[in-house]
């Protein structure tokens, strides 16, 4: 009967294997919605400063007026209900993100309680230049993809300093950076900063950034260009394009266009390439 | 070829056929004897109505039958049961449902003066039940919620591997076990309510799950 004495043990052997049965009781429900911000030119991750984001119909505010700069966001959505409309708020604008899903319910085990399983993702309305789904199933990975249409008026400054007549990159500490037209924050402009984005009046020829340094010395900058209609993209439609930017006063000791033969850099791009240098 | 001679050459050509039949059948005599069923088992499993008994969240029941071809146990097995939980938060679960499973066994003591069995196997399940459940949730950010649901008349099938021994108590009555690997369930988690629990199969939580049955059987032997 040695046989037999083999096959209790392994049945014994099995028991034991079969204790290990048990639910796990942890993150049960997927109810996070994780989305991505996305430039459309290019389809690659965009920095985004949120300002607020609230899920609306709950008390449920991710941030409130407290800056936070990401290229995205894990928002809680409702699995008591079967859509959740989303309120991004950032410097530039308000995105509405309502976002649809089906909700399958379980009992999991006496411990655990009920879970709920999200999946069917799908967005029924948004203000958004443009939105997709990029995985229906919430809890994993990025779920929706928001895509902004190109900004046409921001050129890229860089800060040099000339060392050993080599141009290197420098860091400024500013205090303050105004332009002659109102226009909305979208990017750091005060603090150290090797680089900076600034913003070109689409409804005149000319913009003037004044710069005013943690010392207290101010600096100017004026640029010219010229101004046409273009659809660069079919989904954001007519876009006022930037050409032909020159620097047409300046008391910098030495500011110019960046030369580059592979791009044209008196233009406006997006995804930003620099435009001008600044050398101190 | 005249007719005469036609019938008379198809009369041998049978003969001869038939003779060489005749040969076969009685080298395969031997074998066949032992491809020959011998007993016929049938069972009770007795952890059930135990479990039934000692705790209020379950009930059950299990047969099994099974006969050998020579060292290969053809079984079947069918039963239902019912369970039901209640979790701390107020939340809510019941099935009820009836199975069966067809398979066999292999036994790898064959040369066992007792004839028992320590035995290799198979099965295919199949399960039709219903289930309901109240599912609360009370939890910030959302607030209280109940909700109620229920699926009816849902079947599923799945797959096991199996181990089993068959011991000789007395001349009729044995005893016996099976321990189960059940792997492959196809329930269609489609319905707004989960399956937490398949009658038969257990827990719908992983991907594999096991069991295990303890039998009573009658053993009614009617070959040598």
């Amino acid at each position: 009967m040695t046989r037999v004495k083999k096959a209790i043990y392994l049945l014994f052997l099995l028991l034991a294997v079969a204790c290990l049965d048990e639910p796990d009781c942890f993150n049960l429900t997927n109810d996070t919605v994780t989305i991505v911000f996305r430039k459309m030119f290019d389809g690659r991750v965009d920095t985004v400063t949120f300002a607020r984001v609230d899920v609306t119909g709950t008390q449920l505010t991710v941030f409130d007026e407290d800056t936070v700069v990401l290229t995205n966001l894990s928002v809680l959505v409702d699995y008591t209900a079967t859509s959740s409309l989303i309120k991004v708020k950032t410097f530039e604008r308000i995105t509405d993100i309502e976002l649809g899903y089906r909700v399958q319910g379980q009992f999991v085990s006496e411990s655990c309680g009920p879970k709920f399983l999200l999946s069917e993702l799908k967005v029924l309305n948004s203000n958004a230049d443009s939105i997709a789904i990029a995985n229906a199933t919430p809890g994993a990975g990025g779920n929706v993809n928001v895509y902004r249409c190109p900004r046409t008026n921001y050129l890229l400054l860089a800060f040099r300093e000339l060392e050993d007549g080599e141009l290197r990159r420098d860091t400024l500490t500013l205090a303050e950076t105004t332009a002659d037209f109102n226009y909305t924050k979208l990017y750091a402009d005060s603090g150290a900063l090797s680089f900076i984005r600034l913003p070109l009046n689409l409804a005149s020829n000319a913009t003037t950034h004044t710069f005013e340094f943690e010392d207290g010395e101010t600096k100017f900058i004026t640029f010219n260009y010229s101004r046409a209609d273009k659809m660069i993209l079919p989904s954001c439609g007519v876009q006022t394009v930037i050409d032909d930017i020159r620097i047409v006063n300046s008391n910098f000791s030495r500011s110019e266009l960046i030369i580059d033969t592979r791009l044209k850099r008196d233009s406006i791009y997006d995804p930003p390439i620099i435009n001008f240098q600044v050398v101190r | 070829m005249t007719r005469p001679l036609l019938i008379f050459r198809l009369c041998v050509n049978l003969f001869l056929l038939g003779m060489v039949g005749h040969a076969m059948a009685q080298d395969s005599l031997q074998q066949k004897s032992k491809w020959m069923p011998t007993l016929v088992r049938v069972g009770y499993e007795i952890i059930s109505p135990i479990r039934a008994a000692s705790v209020d969240n379950f009930s059950g029941w299990e047969v099994v039958a099974e006969t050998n071809v020579y060292r290969y146990y053809p079984t079947f097995e069918m039963g239902g049961w019912s369970r039901s939980w209640e979790a701390n938060g107020g939340s809510t679960y019941s099935n009820d449902g009836r199975y069966w499973r067809l398979g066999a066994d292999v036994n790898f003591l064959t040369k066992d003066k007792n004839k028992n069995v320590f035995s290799l196997g198979f099965r295919y399940g199949r399960s039709t039940f219903s289930e309901d459940a109240t599912l609360v949730i009370a939890a910030d950010p959302w607030g209280n919620f109940i909700t109620t649901r229920n699926n009816n008349n849902v079947s599923s099938g799945w797959a096991e591997l199996t181990s089993g021994l068959r011991v000789k108590v007395f001349e009729y009555v044995w005893l016996g076990y099976t321990a189960r690997f059940k792997f492959s369930n196809s329930i269609k988690q489609n319905r707004d309510l989960l399956t937490t629990d398949i009658p038969g199969y257990g827990s719908t939580a992983k991907e594999t799950t096991w069991g295990f049955s303890y039998y009573v059987l009658v053993n009614v032997p009617f070959r040598k």
